[in-house]
């Protein structure tokens, strides 16, 4: 079944444009949302959530249309847009008593659960937390009302290397069961080499990709060669880096033949990335 | 909405507020414009309470919460909808107070049920003007507030001119006898009538708005 | 049923070859006997802290090859095999990959002669 359904979302502002965004999720899996700094991702989840007004398309969740059933798909899902920012004067355990009472299906066990988990002191503010803590106090707000799908933006940033394993060991035992799905957005695209499911690619605001990980990482190669191998190929290439002693460039898997002889090595996500974004500045 | 307005009282409008309401005490100041008393409630906590609203960034906080855009904005306008109602309960104690302790007619309008119904209609005119202007943004405050505080300052002083200078409105709004209860609680029983109208066209139309905004 | 799987995320070979491979290896010596069932997909992965969808293809493809079947709600369990189809198997896998080698032995122009020789060498050692 899928959860997620986005269909043709745009948003036009003076200086960007969210064109066409769309892709989906089914339930059970962990879909990574990634793009350049500014290349719409947060502007995306907003425009989905209803924070900012879409120019068109449309947003299902559950079926239905989300802003059709605004409060009733919002207590299906968990949201956490960055670290608590918010009431930075107020102590936290106040500011989840106000929460809490929103949800039908608020789990105080559970939340106690993640509150110890993640070492959260509830006496404290979150003027008086780390950054760090305040996107854990905002994890453990997102996730304990039993949510479908969670829509985190960059969850894993701030996060020591600890922290962050712990997190996505925590994703994994979420969506164990098969209901639940997460979509989260971030660049530190190492996380989402480990657990992610999906990958959606989204470059100035256009969705570039949206399919399975593993079939995403095939689907580019990265070429390394000489000087004197660059002009039989550059012209398939996505974009190119020259050295001093050749070059290296990203391709797409089904643009290369078999008779090339350039060295071709497989991208991580973080290649895909670097190679569309110099595309991106080649053009420009 | 119960939750909505539970969360406004608890996470933004800071209990103290209440206490400003004790400036109804200027009611008993034996001759004044006492006009001027509700309007401390503006000057003072609506603009510190949509400030300190910014500051937590309150809206982006709510809108997480399972409710509609356009509850957040009922929600805020009905709070402070709540805050003048008390500030008028507060100035109704000590309006009575005024008349019971000096029996004695103030030069303008006295403290009277009239006066109470002109409080009412005065705060309806307040939230008819600031609210929507505010939503057009969600975040600016300046402005509305003083188009706002300008609109409710020509309310009041119209009263206060009228109340001298024009019999009939004199006879109807002015006076602290028994007997001119008969034209004053009418008078009251439209302000409340003008206060709900306003503040429900307010919201609506900020709703609108607000609707239009990016957060 | 002792099951071992070790994930190598720096190695060449994609997580789903390295899970078909252990896995098949292990049925085909018999440390995964017949009837046993594997865990579900969904725990391999979490386990692993890699994809489903991986987990998903390699059971696919060991489905495909015949080391497994799937019961709908039930999840996968070990194909019956006889003690001939094993060897069978194991003979298939090994000349398939043995192939593949002689592949590129030749294009480095080696001899029949020279291979043999190499892997009586390279067994001895």
């Amino acid at each position: 079944m899928e959860l997620l359904k986005i269909d043709h979302l745009s948003k036009r502002y003076r200086s960007f444009e969210l064109k066409d965004v769309s892709f989906s999720l089914e339930a059970g899996y962990i879909m990574g949302f990634i793009g350049p700094n500014g290349a719409g991702k947060t502007t995306t989840l907003k425009c989905m959530l209803g924070l900012t007004a879409k120019d068109g398309g449309s947003v299902e969740l559950f079926g239905t249309d989300f802003f059709a059933s605004e409060r009733d798909a919002k207590q299906k899902i968990g949201v956490s847009l960055g670290g608590v920012d918010f009431y930075s004067k107020t102590k936290i355990k106040t500011i989840t008593s106000v929460v809490r009472r929103f949800y039908e299906n608020w789990d105080e066990e559970l939340y106690q659960s993640y509150i110890k988990r993640f070492d959260i002191d509830e006496s404290k503010r979150p003027a008086e937390l780390s950054d760090g803590m305040r996107i854990k106090y905002s994890l453990a707000l997102s996730m304990s009302h039993h949510a479908t799908l969670l829509i985190l933006d960059e969850p894993t940033s701030g996060l020591d290397p600890v922290a962050r394993d712990d997190l996505l060991t925590l994703f994994q035992e979420l969506i164990e069961p098969g209901e639940v799905s997460i979509l989260f957005s971030t660049h530190i695209t190492s996380d989402l080499e480990k657990c992610a499911d999906f990958i959606t690619y989204i470059e100035n605001g256009k969705i570039v990709a949206s399919r399975d990980k593993d079939g995403f990482l095939e689907s580019y190669r990265i070429v390394k060669g000489t000087a004197a191998q660059l002009p039989g190929i550059q012209s398939r290439l996505i974009s190119t880096k020259e050295n001093a002693f050749g070059f290296s460039g990203m391709i797409k898997t089904t643009d290369l033949t078999e008779h090339d002889t350039v060295t071709v090595e497989k991208p991580t996500l973080d290649d895909i990335m670097i190679y569309h974004a110099r595309k991106e500045s080649r053009h420009a | 909405m119960r939750n909505l307005l539970r969360k406004e009282f608890s996470l933004v409008i800071n209990p103290y507020y209440f206490l400003f309401m004790l400036f109804g005490v200027l009611l008993l100041i034996p001759h004044w414009v006492f006009f001027i008393a509700p309007m401390y409630l503006i000057f003072i906590a609506l603009p510190n309470i949509i400030q300190s609203a910014k500051a937590q960034k309150d809206t982006e906080f709510t809108m997480l919460l399972p409710i509609r855009k356009s509850d957040a904005v009922s929600a805020r306008v009905l709070a402070f909808a709540i805050l003048e109602v008390a500030q008028i309960a507060v100035i109704a104690v000590f309006a009575a107070l005024n008349i019971a302790l000096y029996h004695s007619p103030n030069f303008f309008i006295d403290t009277n049920v009239a006066y109470i119904g002109c409080v009412f209609v005065m705060y309806g005119v307040f939230n008819i003007v600031f609210f929507p202007m505010h939503y057009k943004t969600g975040y600016k405050l300046a402005i509305p507030l003083i188009v706002a505080i300008t609109a409710i300052m020509l309310f009041a002083g119209a009263i206060e001119v009228m109340v001298v200078t024009v019999p009939a409105v004199t006879r109807v709004l002015d006076g602290i006898s028994k007997t001119a209860l008969v034209s004053q609680i009418p008078v009251l029983l439209c302000g409340i009538a003008v206060f709900a109208l306003l503040t429900w066209i307010s919201i609506r139309i900020s709703i609108k708005r607000f609707s239009k905004v990016n957060l | 049923m002792a099951l071992d799987i070790v994930i190598s995320t720096t190695s060449d070979k994609p997580i789903y070859q390295q899970l078909f491979d252990q896995l098949s290896s292990q049925i085909l010596l018999g440390q995964l006997a017949e009837g046993d069932y594997l865990p579900p997909i969904r725990t391999v992965a979490k386990e692993l802290q890699i994809s489903v969808i991986t987990v998903k293809k390699a059971w696919e493809e060991l489905e495909r090859a015949g080391f497994i079947h799937s019961m709908v709600g039930r999840g996968c369990f070990v194909a019956p095999f006889s003690h001939s189809q094993r060897m069978e198997k194991r003979n298939e896998m090994a000349l398939e990959k043995l192939r593949k080698d002689i592949e590129y032995y030749k294009s480095l122009g080696i001899s029949e002669q020279e291979i043999i020789a190499f892997i009586r060498a390279a067994y001895r050692e």
